[in-house]
């Protein structure tokens, strides 16, 4: 049995780390959240086996924004994120500091719903069944999060991301 | 399809990840397992205490929610009973159960009740100061089961401007999507009606059908159909 899981787990733990790195702004907690993750995927593999990446993306997902909603109780959470700037192309010039900083400053889950929508590239519904939550709700937290970051990073402002984010 | 703006700056952050021992992490996640799988017979003893305690809350949960649920409507075809939330009030069979949430939650998204044909269950399994591990009181839908969801999310100018209306609730514009996204995976059909309540709110129903709810559907578009709102009191 943990044959197929081992061999889907060094496939994927190198996404879902990037992942909950992304959702929880820090890479102690992401690593964390990796670990429970696989340990929930393997004791849970008979059931989910056809397709552990939703499994995993849920767990890994709802885990990452219950653990940050926490933290927010009685921590000011610091993104540590080095000062360079983004060595992407393309024409995004917002740093790395900047992009952790916007990030950070959204809630739990409007930082899953971006995350989910347009890292994972995502639809919609298959974000609401991640997060457990209805489409609505998707719909109205991407746009407010994606209102936010542009409030305070123009060089975030992509039309194609009004088209998706009310597609 | 490309990557948004937003999508090539999550992949730039992602970079910064540093890599670990993921084998070391898969090889612990596997003993973890086995050793889960081994002991699971172990535990059968606070197993049946969790369903006793889960009996005893479902109880209670039930017996706060009919305090609030309104009264039986002797005289139709079949005993009705009504309740309201968030000023929607809602009829429907005397059979089924209103259910008030037991837990805080710190989300705009507000979950006023729900409304279902199944014996209530407990609503939590973690901590309901924070709203963490808690859920509807029905968590896994058999064959003619249904649960319906009531919430509010409002407090943004922003939210109605996304409702596309092609339906009515209780009288109100509403967007009415055919998805089981809001639901349970035992799920079979589903949908989601979201109202616009004011300028800067809404009221949401998920409604969540299991297997065989055909004559339970109808019932639904009764209660829909009969649905009406006198605002937030």
């Amino acid at each position: 049995m943990f044959g197929e899981f081992e061999l889907w787990a060094r496939q994927r733990s190198g996404s879902l780390l990037r992942t909950a790195f992304l959702i929880s702004g820090d890479q102690q907690r992401a690593e964390d959240l990796l670990q429970e993750c696989l340990e929930r995927v393997a004791a849970s593999w008979e059931g989910i086996r056809d397709s552990p990446d939703a499994y995993a993306r849920k767990v890994l997902s709802r885990q990452a924004a219950r653990g940050w909603r926490r933290r927010r109780l009685g921590e000011i959470l610091q993104a540590d994120p080095p000062s360079r700037a983004i060595s992407d192309p393309s024409d995004v010039v917002v740093t790395r500091a900047a992009l952790a900083g916007l990030l950070a400053k959204l809630s739990p889950r409007q930082r899953a719903v971006v995350v989910l929508r347009f890292y994972h590239d995502l639809s919609e519904a298959d974000t609401a069944s991640a997060l457990g939550c209805s489409i609505g709700t998707v719909k109205s937290q991407t746009h407010r999060a994606l209102a936010a970051l542009r409030s305070a990073a123009s060089e975030l402002a992509d039309p194609v991301e009004e088209t998706t984010a009310n597609a | 399809m490309p990557k948004t703006t937003v999508g090539r700056a999550l992949d730039a952050l992602a970079e910064q990840v540093r890599d670990v021992d993921y084998e070391s992490r898969i090889a612990a996640a596997s003993r973890a397992a086995a050793i889960h799988r081994r002991t699971r017979i172990g535990v059968a003893p606070t197993l049946a205490t969790a369903v006793v305690l889960a009996f005893v809350a479902a109880v209670a949960v039930t017996l706060g929610a009919n305090r609030g649920a309104g009264s039986l409507q002797p005289g139709s075809d079949e005993a009705r009973q009504e309740t309201t939330l968030g000023g929607l009030t809602l009829r429907f069979p005397a059979s089924w159960h209103a259910v008030r949430p037991s837990f805080n939650t710190t989300g705009l998204m507000v979950p006023l009740g729900w409304i279902t044909n199944v014996e209530p269950g407990p609503q939590c399994t973690g901590d309901q100061s924070e709203g963490t591990g808690c859920h509807g009181p029905v968590t896994r839908l058999g064959s003619g089961d249904l649960q319906i969801a009531v919430q509010s999310e409002g407090g943004n100018a922003d939210i109605p401007d996304h409702i596309a209306a092609n339906s009515t609730l209780a009288g109100l514009s509403a967007q009415r999507i055919e998805t089981t996204a809001g639901c349970d995976s035992s799920a079979v059909s589903g949908a989601e009606i979201t109202a616009v309540t004011t300028s800067t709110s809404v009221l949401r129903l998920i409604l969540c059908f299991g297997p065989d709810t055909s004559e339970q559907q109808s019932r639904v578009r009764a209660m829909l159909d009969s649905a009406s709102y006198k605002g937030e009191k």
